[in-house]
């Protein structure tokens, strides 16, 4: 497949040099030795790879967004450390600072770049075998190791959760997670509701375990437990309810394990992360749950099966709040970066509301139809490639704009703040800011969001867990419009 | 997490590299010598390999054992103080090569950058759920494990521009479609399939389409049967994957339409699998044909060719040529792959079969050993 590398660079001379060792094999090169062209081909092509000479990027003021948008890498003959840093902060794949052999290392890393964006990346899809985890991923994924007698090596990622599982000849050997190793660990991995999973195989003729349960044993346990739990929530009717305190006790009234699940209900909320990350076992921690909730110190917010979908509330305030008194039909944008979380966002809420979810590359679609002849078009979009396109192409009638950030995507702030700017400035519509509420979110946090994404006051930061539909639904509530003069003062 | 597997030259930087690596997101493995890494890279999962030195060798030792244990998939950096390094191993297989000194900022972006790269979710298009090879999952195998979930599913399995697909109602396999064939047709030609990856993608919306009828365990049975007929069907050819090339210097003629057309795919070295993905009859027809044509000598294993060519040009002559040709196929049953190193080692000059040993659980409680331990002696 062709391979598009442009490149933006003063001296024709230079250019031509690096043409000429990149140029052969697929690459196809495209000089740039001044900018009247290179935006207007930015916005409707997709080069594999931008390679900029710093001195190009400045005399020509390029956009800051496309290093973020494209593959980019920078060069220089020379370059202060925090230019140099900043170009990371921004997203460049590689800033390459050399006053001998600047080509020599433009071409060597340009060559990497493309190594592991395309061949590599093709190799570990025909040696790893990997996937998105729903409900019983995981134990198909054991049942056909039992079946087959595979020895497997398994990685299961979940929010900032990682869990390894080796198993040979259909045999357990180790479970290893950041809270122990136990057989328990692996009944944890059996509850994890999402994330992702990598699965290599290995060759071994020996292998000696201390886990003396098989898989079998360990999916009989499963299967009991599942039992119970379906049968403590079957009266509220929901898989994956979340917990409250029903007041903040002293919690030394409490046993030390009683202690820990209220703590872990305060931090995670939802049933099932309770689960998970207690560290006590799963039956143990269901138990004290379970005993908990009797004696009415935790209990489940409301979580009739109406709140897993729009309720009549949430109706009359998308109509009162967004819809305009002469339209019935209306688009939200959900926008975030590729990691940010905006597709299952969107696939969250097209599965409670039972609509068609449409997904192309960076855009998913849902469209749903609610009541009072209400239709809601959701899109989301990924804003690092292909986005300014899309947007041209379905601005028109958009409602409001939720932008999701995740937390660990602080290198891409720079960028996500020139873009949010930009649609705060272009689009007269209600905005709202959704941070997934993971561990590292904080009060403190949210304030350096705001500061570094130059966020008006009076757009709302939310916390939201992607996993809970309600959580989803409550970021519309707090879609605001900026005012015109803080609109100003925030350009100003 | 990233699991990063460390070959360090210069034990005396250990301390800093504990230091970079020391905040949660990072669990990194470091080794001085070469063996135990190795030994280790093959037991365990790792997302980088990185070589802090500045031996060509030792690198191009590692990539090597890497390539020849299917460990590829693991992106090696090179970090070295060593500028010349780079054009020595420019042209391995390398993520990135990072000269030292570097800030610690710039490492941490590189890497990430490496890990996006590398990414598979970058390419996850619609409700994909399971994507993977198909040596490690047969096609019966993903049929089952589809047909548990119990959901609207498209299963796609492709080997280069072939692409079969197989759909889901809540489990149940009721369409199968390969080319223009469907229903058990297309099962046919796509149960044979040991190489190619799959791709599991999750619907919400139930398929129209029908063309399998039966329930899902008689399509299994069918499934299987076709799998035997193919397997007994399979004799006295070469090894699927193994590369063949028609023998343009038989005087043997093609006797029927398939024949030609098989020898037209096999100008090119090309594989017995691919000319059953790529042709367009059953494999119930095109693998007697295959049988009648290496019988024939019309078609041949390129490895042996390129052998005969050498010796035949220092002997001269063809008859020469196909006499050890037909010494070749007499020799065919003891023909192997060459083996991975791995294989060489563990599986194939000493085969046993694998074994585990289980530590039996510690059922007593030590108040209760005692006493069991006083009944005994007394």
């Amino acid at each position: 497949m062709e391979r598009v590398i442009y490149v933006g660079e003063p001296d024709t001379n230079v250019a031509e040099q690096i043409q000429e060792r990149l140029a052969g094999g697929n690459n196809k090169i495209k000089i740039y030795t001044e900018n009247h062209s290179l935006e207007s081909h930015l916005e409707l092509n997709t080069p594999d790879l931008m390679l900029f000479n710093d001195s190009f990027l400045n005399k020509f003021q390029i956009k800051q967004e496309f290093i973020n948008r494209f593959p980019t890498l920078i060069y220089s003959n020379q370059m202060e450390i925090d230019k140099k840093l900043k170009y990371y902060r921004m997203g460049a794949k590689r800033v390459l600072v050399d006053s001998e052999n600047l080509i020599d290392e433009v071409v060597t890393s340009t060559n990497m770049i493309m190594f592991r964006r395309g061949k590599l990346k093709e190799i570990r899809e025909n040696i790893l075998n990997y996937g998105t985890i729903h409900d019983s991923t995981i134990i198909e994924i054991l049942h056909d190791a039992v079946k087959d007698n595979k020895n497997l090596l398994i990685k299961l990622k979940y929010n900032d959760w990682d869990i390894n599982l080796k198993i040979f000849q259909g045999h357990i050997v180790s479970v290893q997670s950041p809270i122990g190793n136990g057989p328990d660990v692996l009944l944890k991995a059996l509850l994890v509701p999402q994330g992702y999973f990598i699965i290599r195989r290995y060759k071994k003729d020996k292998e000696k375990t201390q886990f003396s349960a098989s898989v079998l044993a360990i999916l009989t346990e499963f299967a009991f437990l599942q039992n119970k739990i379906r049968m403590f929530l079957e009266s509220f009717d929901i898989a994956d309810p979340r917990g409250d305190i029903n007041t903040p006790n002293d919690l030394s009234e409490f046993s030390e394990d009683e202690s820990h699940i209220i703590k872990l209900v305060l931090k995670y909320g939802l049933f099932r992360d309770v689960l998970i990350r207690s560290p006590l076992s799963v039956n143990k921690t269901l138990q004290i749950f379970i005993d908990l909730h009797q004696k009415g110190i935790i209990y489940l917010l409301e979580s009739e099966v109406s709140n897993q979908q729009f309720r009549d509330k949430d109706i009359q305030f998308l109509q009162k709040e967004l819809f305009r008194e002469d339209i019935n039909e209306g688009r939200i944008l959900v926008l975030g970066l590729p990691t940010s979380g905006q597709g299952e966002f969107i696939r969250k809420i097209a599965g409670h509301e039972n609509a068609e979810l449409r997904s192309i590359q960076f855009l998913d679609y849902a469209r749903i139809r609610l009541k009072n002849n209400l239709v809601l078009s959701l899109f989301g979009i990924s804003i690092d490639e292909n986005f300014q396109p899309l947007l041209d192409k379905i601005s028109e009638d958009i409602l409001a704009v939720i932008l999701l950030i995740n937390n660990r995507g602080e290198e891409s702030f720079e960028y996500t703040k020139y873009l949010f700017q930009k649609m705060l400035n272009n689009f007269d519509v209600s905005f709202v800011v959704g941070i997934e509420n993971t561990n590292s979110v904080d009060e403190e946090t949210i304030g350096k969001i705001r500061s570094r994404l130059d966020i008006p006051d009076s757009i709302e930061i939310m916390l939201y867990d992607p996993g809970s539909f309600r959580d989803c639904i409550n970021l519309f509530h707090h879609l605001k419009k900026v005012s015109k003069s803080e609109k100003k003062r925030n350009h100003g | 997490m990233v699991e990063i597997l460390l070959f360090l030259e210069d034990p005396c930087y250990e301390t800093e590299v504990e230091s970079i690596f020391s905040t949660e997101r990072y669990s990194c493995k470091v080794f001085t010598e070469l063996e135990p890494l190795q030994k280790i890279s093959l037991q365990e999962f790792f997302d980088f390999a990185i070589v802090w030195g500045s031996k060509s060798e030792t690198i191009k030792t590692l990539i090597d054992f890497f390539q020849k244990n299917n460990l590829s998939y693991l992106p090696v950096v090179i970090m070295t103080e060593n500028k010349s390094l780079a054009d020595e191993v420019c042209t391995l297989p390398i993520a990135d090569f990072l000269l030292l000194p570097l800030p610690r900022e710039e490492f941490k972006s590189l890497l990430k950058q490496i890990c996006l790269d590398i990414d598979f979710r970058m390419n996850v298009v619609g409700r994909f759920n399971w994507q993977g090879s198909l040596e490690e999952y047969h096609l019966l195998n993903l049929v089952q494990m589809v047909s548990s979930d119990k959901r609207n599913a498209v299963l796609s399995i492709r080997y280069g521009d072939a692409l079969g697909k197989l759909y889901f109602n809540e489990g149940k396999l009721v369409h199968a479609q390969y080319n223009k064939l469907d229903g058990f047709q297309a099962l046919n030609r796509l149960v044979y399939w040991q190489r190619g990856n799959f791709q599991i993608v999750f619907r919400d919306e139930r398929f129209a389409v029908q063309s399998l009828d039966r329930s899902n365990q008689e399509i299994l049975i069918e499934m299987a049967k076709i799998f035997a007929d193919f397997d007994r069907m399979y004799q006295q050819l070469p090894e699927m994957y193994q590369h063949i090339i028609c023998n343009l210097g038989s005087s043997a003629l093609p006797s029927n339409i398939i024949q030609q057309n098989v020898l037209r795919m096999a100008e090119k070295p090309t594989t017995i699998f691919e000319i059953l993905v790529q042709s367009d009859e059953d494999f119930n027809k095109v693998v007697p044909e295959l049988q009648r044509l290496f019988k024939k000598q019309l078609l041949v294993e390129e490895s042996k060719f390129n052998e005969l060519i050498d010796l035949q040009k220092a002997n001269g002559g063809f008859g020469k040529l196909f006499y050890t040709i037909s010494s070749v196929f007499k020799k065919k049953e003891n023909n192997r792959e060459e083996e991975d190193y791995e294989d060489q080692n563990i599986t194939n000059v000493d085969y046993s079969k694998p074994s585990i040993e289980i530590m039996q659980p510690n059922t007593i409680l030590p108040e209760q050993k005692k006493v069991l331990e006083k009944i005994l002696v007394e």
